[in-house]
């Protein structure tokens, strides 16, 4: 059965509003509050202009931008948007870079 | 709220290593998205073994081993070529690029090939663009390649990805073996090595 490119985009769509569906059940199992859904489209959009490519990378990004307050078309914090736009730094790198800066300042919070 | 390692592992749990919602499904055949065209980029870039570090020579070479391994994953991928103007192009009207990899400051030469590839836009506009890491800091149309290597009076010439080399006459030579590949890696990068220790 041959696949139309409206089809393949339809189907795209409905991929990415489940996956969305799940990264806000999870933040909410996280943090016990409710993320706007447009909220975190708009962060999805933000993580595939940064070059994120599989879902682990695109929750962590969405996950870790919401907590710290991120709302588009607001910028990212300095110490995120610094890390997530350096082409040199692979996706997976990038997430790993902004988790482990989130754990330092967690660790100045305490 | 958890911590941040918790976090991390049920987010490794929880979701996949595969994309959310392929960003190419409705990529042309054989297209890439623009974060996929970046990605191979900064990829190649980060090859240790392709002395992108030495532009006297080898362009030949890198974009052989480029193109071959975008084929491989079926990407469109040809080659565009730039060719000083004749006659005598390398003496008369070399093409030159400035760059900090050799001790001069710069590197003329008579021709230079790199490949390319088709780029979707999130509109699904498809571009041929240039992949050279070694003068460039990421994809760029042929007319920013071109006028890159600083001569106006030069020629673009895109043909597919199996010339290895082609003259500016249009002749074309076959790819060597895969171990002369690397043999020629090696010589330029010890050929590197031996431009930087003349100039001192």
């Amino acid at each position: 059965m041959e696949i139309t490119a409206v089809q393949m985009a339809a189907l795209s769509e409905a991929r990415r509003k489940t996956f969305l569906l799940r990264v806000r059940q999870f933040i909410q199992a996280e943090t016990q509050r409710t993320p706007q859904e447009n909220v975190l489209a708009e962060l999805f959009d933000r993580a595939s202009r940064y070059g994120l490519v599989s879902e682990q990378q695109f929750a962590g990004y969405i996950a870790l931008a919401w907590q710290f307050g991120v709302v588009p078309p607001a910028s990212d914090p300095h110490w995120i948007a610094e890390v997530m736009g350096n082409p040199r730094l692979r996706p997976e790198a990038k997430v790993e870079a902004i988790f482990d800066r989130a754990r330092l300042l967690n660790k100045g919070r305490a | 709220m958890s911590s941040f390692d918790q976090q991390q592992e049920a987010i490794k749990r929880q979701f996949s290593s595969a994309p959310p919602a392929s960003p190419v499904v409705s990529c042309p055949k054989g297209a890439l998205t623009e974060q996929e065209a970046n990605q191979w980029f900064d990829d190649f870039k980060s090859r240790k073994e392709i002395p992108w570090n030495y532009p006297n020579d080898c362009c030949y070479n890198r974009a052989h081993v480029m193109a071959r391994e975008l084929q491989a994953v079926g990407v469109d991928v040809g080659k565009v070529w730039n060719y000083a103007p004749p006659p005598i192009a390398y003496i008369a009207n070399p093409l030159r690029v400035s760059t900090s990899n050799d001790p001069k400051g710069y590197v003329e030469w008579g021709y230079h090939v790199a490949p390319t590839v088709p780029v979707a836009d999130s509109r699904n506009n498809v571009t041929r663009m240039v992949l050279d890491p070694s003068i460039a800091a990421s994809p760029m149309t042929p007319e920013q390649w071109k006028s890159l290597q600083g001569q106006p009076l030069s020629k673009l010439v895109f043909t597919n990805s199996e010339p290895y080399y082609r003259d500016e006459k249009g002749r074309v030579y076959p790819a060597p073996t895969n171990d002369e590949v690397s043999e020629i890696f090696d010589e330029h990068r010890s050929n590197r090595e031996k431009n930087w220790r003349r100039d001192k």
